[in-house]
């Protein structure tokens, strides 16, 4: 029986049932899916990565290899490769093995296992070449993989938070435990993130320990207490803290509702993110047994011993009926003994070391049990359990003898949990008494305590908790008395024996691909990894990486400090992509700026488009009509009536003080010095490499004031461009710079008609043309607001630009609409606005130009040569580059088909299409022109002013046309239109 | 994730800062005068260290503020924040 | 050099692969060579490689720091592509495509090239045009290349993100089918073990420390930990680490280093059977032959030699793919890091001679490198050996930041790049 009666932290009322590859089973609340999996007697959990072996549990924590399953299967909640160790338990759990089909048992993969000898490390590097790899490949994919991405998308939320603290303690065992009780006593802001629902960590598979001369259960619970009372701790359970950062700020999950089943998670986040800062961090991580390295050890029934143990006090479970016992250090005398209390049968201790155990060899041999110093295990019996063991004195070569057993419990030794350590920037260094890596220099404000620095005994562990945490030393908590430790043994793997010896589990990697590895030169420990994949699994090597650097030294004749290890990457465990993302999701992951008429456009048939952060009308379709009629239509209300525009996102940038026109006359390329107050002026601002970054109007509203209207896209950036230069290069200069961008709402009225509209506003200033002309601006009030009426025009029409402060954008427009509407006036999206600039030849930054434009190439070139003294970019205005004639520049292009010209069509001469063809330029704006009754473009052409009347090639997606190159103003060429 | 401390308003997460890049550039001129070379270096030619750099920040998310730090481009370490105009450290 | 084929694994696997050779040894530095290169990456290794086979220079070594592939080679997302719009760009990468098609049988070496394709996808109809555009520049340059419509992209991906509510839509793409992705450990191990078996001596944990010259300013060798090595040149193939040396050796270069931030998920069975990018978010992700999401797109704003992950940076990568492919919001992250990538002011590579004598330059390739690997060894390797650039490389000299023409292919789209 695998369950025993009493004993363990489950509750036995509260029975639960769940499904495991199609059968159902019962365990009890507080079991995890491993721990019930072997209560059933299940021992394939699983098949192993390439040769499809079956496998077992081999661990009970986050080292656990073999035990990976997909949770849920076939259901929204549906997850690959959750380690069964990790799983708590819930009624109706449902879970399915992965790499295996149709099941864990009955695996038709299986027969991939013959072929395993021609399946050494690294194999396809060999192979698969002819005649090419991408016939061999889909078979390669569909084989590998673990669990699949069934879920079309995550149900579930993840929250995240900010905590700063003054010490965070990584693990709550004994010295996790005794840090955060000490630094509670000082009153610091204390968080504690233990792994587990329950704190005591090793003290919990442990009931024979004591601290303070009573049970280490008592203490535990006392400190947890004390914990619960104290007004600046916090105890974060199910918490695995998977990265620590620079600047000491660290990473970690709480897994809020894991445990439940999914019904019960409704409505509830799954999981929550923390990103903690903390002044000091102490690391209390534990540390991880070794396996053993011999033939077979890989078969299900092998268990680590100090997972057998609590698999016992945990959860009641015997994994088995008769144990051996193979270890090379005391640690598994313990289990041993415990097991054989509990009523398991231990047919002996296979001990690697001549000389045996210290004083725990005592308790073990008062019970009976047979320890065999000096020898190890050679041969393993069963396929999908182990039925026998061989035990043969260490380095003889005569076979040893066969004992009969259903498990197989083994002890390498331990390795510190230096995970964390080790992201966290700290040196290891190699302790030969520990025969593993540990803790050596730290490289933030850090301390490893007790196992994870490579300090095993209780005692160990309280003292550097309590000391880490802030304590005194005189009154650091007690440890009972513990036997004297006989020296650990280095045995890394069984030479002579017959059979694999596996390495990595997960990665399926044995001793021979080890020593492949080292026979073809792959001799650095980043070379065995990558080469062996050995620590590349999801598991990243917790039970396999020192194994395989010291076997890696055994054959190329080093000692593993000669070797090295590889630096541990985060996370610590996987992590699921939706707690890394948390509540960054659609708009939450980019939120739309809207204008203040957001909400009237989307009441009046607008298509709503994003333009850069922006969401704005792109067209307001009426009733049947298609995008491009109502492009049309709009189009036209303002060449022949009126329209409105929402141009709010337009930039709207306050430089004033006495400095103010001569920084200017410095940022903007054009001269903006001698602009008369109450006039604006279109300019273009370069980077210092002399590139077009965006270009927009100046209006000089005072003496010592001006108003910039960059892009609407580039409005936030050219704010902080200007203030880069205010604060780093002019610190002592009168200016002050303001983004007004969102303060202000903006409309422009267009057309022919606009002036009748705008009359019907009182603003205290004359809108007719004579008092109120174009390039000029006026400053007033309307409806109790201030106004301030811009007369640009982008659309070549009369056009004002009225801005009144955002809260009353909307009464303005619905006025405006009210007003207009004897006057047919019509909103009008950004579609036909753009179509409206393209035919008068006015660039879209971003359209018309790139990150690459100058100037010169859109026809600025002499009006910036003309203006005196510097400017940003200038110098780079005089470069070769910018001198060479050959450079792409604006025009106007006509299609000779009748079609409309396709934008990023690029143009080409000569009579056919011969690839590599030289490109001469692009379309880069088109649109149909009810104005003129054609399709009208813009374009990039090389030489382009010095070819208006040149016939070229346009090649598109494999169509080709053939257009004109003309003057890029289509419409007004004499701009009489939006003077009037 | 970096710490960093603005003049102004303390320390403060690295997401709510922008990175300027090096510090203590002087733009070359007068313009009519500063050769191709000159204005290469200038442009392109920053020091690139693998150790401490002074550099300039702008706390983009907070108070606005352009101002200088001295931060180790290895470990990331910052030994000491400074505003624009301030002495220029020494650097070892 | 013993070939590897599948019948010398049948062979080898009925003995227990106790056959098999070094793939290459590790020898001690000899006093002097023709040609000194720096760093074993893919292009310091394809460098070697290319000096002897065309050019027939085979006293060459190859020294490195730590361990061969171990920088940038082994740290990258392992895409292979020659998308580009500017013909200097698209010939030097549509030659490393097409010298990457040949490789595993140059080499000998399966480099696990799959040419599934490079999808980028656009999610307006600014970025749509903006295909169009560079899908057409590319025919022009006789490179492959799609425009693709919503649906064809749909098929193509079918986990991906465009349904209604979906941030960012899905309204098309281009491909490039030859684009894909390759195996990157093996392409530094491919070429380490043909440079071996051509006479390179690979020098593995020896960093060079100076340059050493005579009295009339000629070089003559490097210092390394190791010990002097004379050498008549000495080539620079060290990316993320080009500045130091450039430094060491008396020069500066127009570079800046900066963090590159990786990830890959745990293995799934496959579920992505193409290169995806995103357009709006510059997130993009393939599926590892491993069953592993490969995914990339963030660098760290900062200048830095760190080469360890940050979480701002991962946040916003991971969120940029659960919004394009949802169906990996349940996967699990499993591992993150960073290479350290040298950027050039327009991300365009430098190939070419240090200002100082007898120093040769191959670096600047930002997050570029791995795709460029044949290409970059193979031009440094004719640059070395005739003391000219190769045609391809002449474009890409250091002259360019002098002159103002630089090869900026981000900026010529607005495509993150």
């Amino acid at each position: 029986m695998a369950r025993l009666p009493q004993g363990g932290r489950i509750d036995r009322s509260r029975p639960l049932a769940f499904r495991f590859d199609g059968r159902t089973y019962h365990g009890f609340q507080g079991d995890t899916l491993a721990s019930a999996l072997l209560a059933n007697g299940v021992s394939v959990v699983g098949r192993s990565f390439k040769h499809h072996r079956p496998r077992g549990v081999l661990a009970a924590g986050d080292d656990e290899p073999n035990a990976l399953v997909q949770l849920e299967p076939g259901t929204p909640y549906s997850e690959p490769n959750v380690r069964a160790t990790r799983v708590e338990l819930y009624d109706g759990l449902t879970a399915r093995s992965v790499n295996a089909w149709p099941s864990a048992r009955f695996d038709v993969n299986a027969a991939t296992g013959l072929l395993g000898r021609f399946m050494p490390a690294g194999f396809y590097y060999k192979t698969f070449m002819w005649p090419d790899w991408r016939r061999f490949e889909p078979f390669i994919r569909r084989a590998a993989g673990l669990g699949v991405a069934e879920a079309p998308f995550d149900p579930e939320q993840a929250l995240k938070r900010h905590a700063h603290c003054d010490l965070l303690v990584v693990g709550a065992g004994p010295a996790g435990l005794a840090a955060a009780r000490a630094a509670a006593a000082g009153g610091g802001r204390v968080i504690l993130a233990e792994v587990e629902a329950d704190l005591g960590g090793s003290l919990l598979s442990d009931p024979h320990a004591t601290i303070e001369g009573q049970p280490a259960r008592a203490w535990v619970a006392e400190t947890e207490a004390l914990l619960a009372e104290a007004p600046h701790v916090t105890v974060l359970r199910r918490t695995t803290v998977t990265g620590y950062y620079d600047h000491n700020e660290l990473v970690a999950v709480e897994r809020l509702a894991d445990h439940l089943a999914p019904a019960a998670r409704r409505g509830r986040a799954r999981q929550r993110i923390w990103h903690i800062r903390a002044r000091r961090v102490v690391l209390g991580t534990g540390a991880h047994e070794r396996p053993l390295v011999f033939p077979d050890n890989d078969r299900p029934g092998v268990l680590l011993a100090s997972a057998a143990r609590t698999y016992l006090h945990r959860f009641a479970v015997l994994p088995g009926s008769r144990a051996v016992v193979a270890t090379n250090n005391d640690s598994a005398y313990e289990a041993a003994c415990d097991l054989h209390d509990a009523g398991m049968r231990i047919a002996a201790i296979a001990d690697l070391r001549p000389g045996g155990p210290g004083e725990v060899g005592a308790s073990a041999r008062e019970r009976g049990i047979e320890v065999l110093a000096g020898s190890g295990v050679t041969g393993v019996r069963g396929r999908s359990r182990v039925r026998g063991v061989q035990v043969s004195p260490a380095g003889e070569p005569e076979p040893g003898r066969w004992l009969e057993a259903d498990l197989l419990l083994m002890s390498g030794g331990w390795t510190p949990a230096v995970h964390l350590f080790s992201q966290s920037g700290g040196a290891l260094a190699y302790d030969p008494a520990l025969t593993a890596f540990r803790p050596d220099r730290s490289a933030q404000a850090e301390t490893s305590v007790g196992a994870a620095a490579g300090r095993f005994s209780l005692a160990e562990a309280l003292a550097d908790g309590h000391a880490a945490g802030g304590g005194d030393p005189t009154s650091a908590p007690q440890a009972g008395p513990a036997p004297e430790p006989a020296p650990i043994a280095a045995a890394w793997r069984t030479p002579g024996a017959v059979g694999k010896q596996w390495v990595d589990f997960q990665s399926d990697a044995t001793e021979a691909d080890v020593a492949l590895a080292a026979r073809e030169g792959f001799i650095s420990v980043e070379h065995l990894k990558r080469y062996t994949t050995i620590g590349m699994a999801t598991d990243q090597g917790k039970t396999s990486n020192v194994n395989a650097l010291a076997i890696l030294g055994e054959e190329t004749g080093r000692l593993p400090p000669e070797v090295g290890t590889t630096r541990f990457r985060a996370p610590y465990t996987p992590i699921t992509m939706t707690t890394v993302a948390a509540g960054a999701r659609g708009d939450l992951f980019a939120p739309r700026r809207k204008t203040p008429l957001d909400a009237w456009h989307r009441e009046h048939g607008a298509v709503m488009e994003d333009f850069g952060a922006w969401s704005r009308p792109d067209v307001y379709l009426q009733p049947g009509e298609s995008h491009e009629a109502a492009a049309r239509r709009e189009h036209l209300a303002v060449r022949q009536g009126v329209g409105l525009f929402d141009s709010s996102p337009i930039g709207k940038i306050a430089v004033s003080g006495r400095d103010a026109a001569r920084f200017l006359d410095f940022i903007i390329a054009n001269r903006i010095a001698n602009l008369g107050v109450g006039k604006a002026r279109y300019g273009l601002m370069l980077t210092e490499h002399g590139v077009v970054f965006d270009d927009g109007v100046t209006f000089r509203l005072g003496e010592d004031s001006f108003l910039l209207s960059p892009s609407s896209g580039a409005a936030a950036r050219v704010y902080a461009w200007l203030d880069e230069w205010r604060q780093c290069e002019f610190p002592d200069w009168d200016l002050r710079i303001a983004d007004l961008t969102t303060a202000w709402a903006a409309i422009a009225v267009a057309g022919p008609r606009a002036r009748d509209l705008v009359r019907t506003l009182p603003a205290g200033f004359s809108w007719e043309a004579a008092g109120f002309p174009h390039m000029t601006l006026r400053e007033g009030a309307v409806g109790g607001a201030p106004l301030r009426a811009f007369r640009v025009s982008f659309s070549g029409e009369v056009q004002y630009e009225l801005q009144v402060p955002a809260s009353y954008g909307l009464s303005l427009w619905e006025h405006l609409m009210r007003a207009g509407a004897a006057h047919g006036v019509t909103p009008v999206g950004v579609e036909a606005w753009l179509r409206l600039r393209l035919e008068k030849g006015y660039i879209h930054v971003g359209s018309e130009t790139d990150g690459n434009t100058l100037p010169d190439d859109i026809g600025f070139g002499p009006a910036l040569a003309a203006k005196p003294g510097d400017f940003v970019g200038r110098l780079s205005l005089l470069r070769e580059n910018a001198l060479d004639p050959d450079r792409e520049q604006l025009v106007g292009l006509e299609s000779l088909d009748g079609d409309k010209l396709p934008v990023g069509g690029c143009l080409f001469r000569g009579p056919a299409f011969n690839p590599p063809v030289e490109k001469l330029g692009r379309v880069t704006s088109s649109a149909f022109s009810p104005a003129l009754g054609h399709p009208v473009a813009l374009g990039l052409l090389k030489r382009g002013r010095s070819r208006h009347g040149e016939v070229l090639n346009v090649f598109s997606q494999g169509w080709i046309g053939r257009v004109r190159v003309t003057s890029p103003v289509f419409y007004d060429q004499k701009g009489e239109r939006l003077r009037g | 994730m970096l710490l960093i401390t603005c003049p102004e308003c303390g320390a403060r997460p690295e997401t709510e800062f922008v990175c300027g890049g090096e510090t203590h550039i002087t733009r070359p001129g007068p313009f009519a005068e500063v050769p191709a070379d000159v204005w290469a270096g200038y442009l392109f030619h920053q020091a690139n260290p693998r150790g401490k750099l002074r550099e300039r920040w702008r706390h983009q998310a907070g108070c606005g503020l352009w101002f200088n730090l001295v931060r180790d481009t290895v470990t990331h370490e910052i030994t000491s924040v400074y505003r624009m105009g301030d002495p220029k450290p020494e650097i070892a | 050099m013993k070939r590897y084929s599948a019948a010398s694994l049948f062979t080898e696997g009925f003995r227990g692969h106790t056959g098999w050779e070094r793939a290459w040894r590790h020898p001690d530095p000899k006093p002097a060579y023709d040609v000194v290169i720096v760093g074993a990456g893919g292009h310091g290794l394809a460098t070697a490689y290319y000096l002897d086979k065309e050019h027939g220079i085979t006293n060459v070594a190859v020294v490195e720091k730590g361990w061969l592939g171990g920088g940038n080679t082994g740290r990258n997302t392992t895409v292979v592509r020659s998308n580009y719009l500017y013909p200097e760009s698209a010939a030097l990468y549509e030659k490393a495509l097409q010298l990457y098609e040949g490789l595993s049988k140059d080499l000998n070496y399966n480099i696990m090239l799959s040419q599934r394709g490079m999808l980028e996808v656009a999610h307006s109809r600014h970025e749509l045009e903006a295909c169009a555009y560079w899908a057409n520049a590319m025919r022009l340059n006789g490179i492959d290349s799609e425009v693709l419509t919503r649906d064809e992209v749909i098929a193509l991906v079918p986990g991906i993100n465009a349904g209604p509510g979906a941030r960012y839509p899905v309204c098309g793409g281009y491909i490039q089918r030859r684009g894909g992705i390759a195996r990157h450990d093996a392409v530094a191990w491919g070429y380490a073990r043909a440079a071996d078996a051509r006479g390179v001596d690979i020098i593995q944990n020896c960093e060079v420390t100076g340059f050493r010259r005579d009295g009339a300013g000629t070089l003559v060798g490097v210092e390394t930990t190791r010990g002097f090595i004379g050498a008549k040149k000495v080539a620079l193939a060290v990316a993320g680490h080009s500045s130091v040396m450039a430094e060491r050796a008396g020069f500066r270069l127009p570079v800046k280093s900066y963090a590159l931030q990786a990830m890959v998920t745990e293995p799934v069975k496959p579920m992505l059977d193409t290169v995806v990018m995103s357009l709006a978010t510059g997130v993009y992700m393939s599926q590892s032959d491993k069953g592993e999401l490969v995914i990339g797109g963030g660098l760290d704003l900062y200048g830095s030699y760190a080469q360890r992950g940050n979480f701002p940076t991962i946040e916003k990568v991971v969120a940029s793919a659960i919004e394009l492919i949802p169906a990996i919001g349940r996967l699990k992250l499993m591992r993150t890091w960073a290479g350290i990538v040298d950027v050039t002011h327009d991300s365009s590579p430098i190939i070419d001679r240090a200002p100082v004598q007898g120093v040769y330059v191959n670096c600047g390739w930002g997050t570029g490198g791995f795709k460029a690997i044949p290409v970059g060894g193979y031009t440094l390797a004719h640059l070395l050996a005739r003391d000219e650039p190769h045609p391809l490389a002449v474009p890409f000299s250091l002259r360019r930041f002098e002159s103002g023409r630089l090869i900026d292919e981000a900026a010529a789209s607005g495509i993150p790049h």
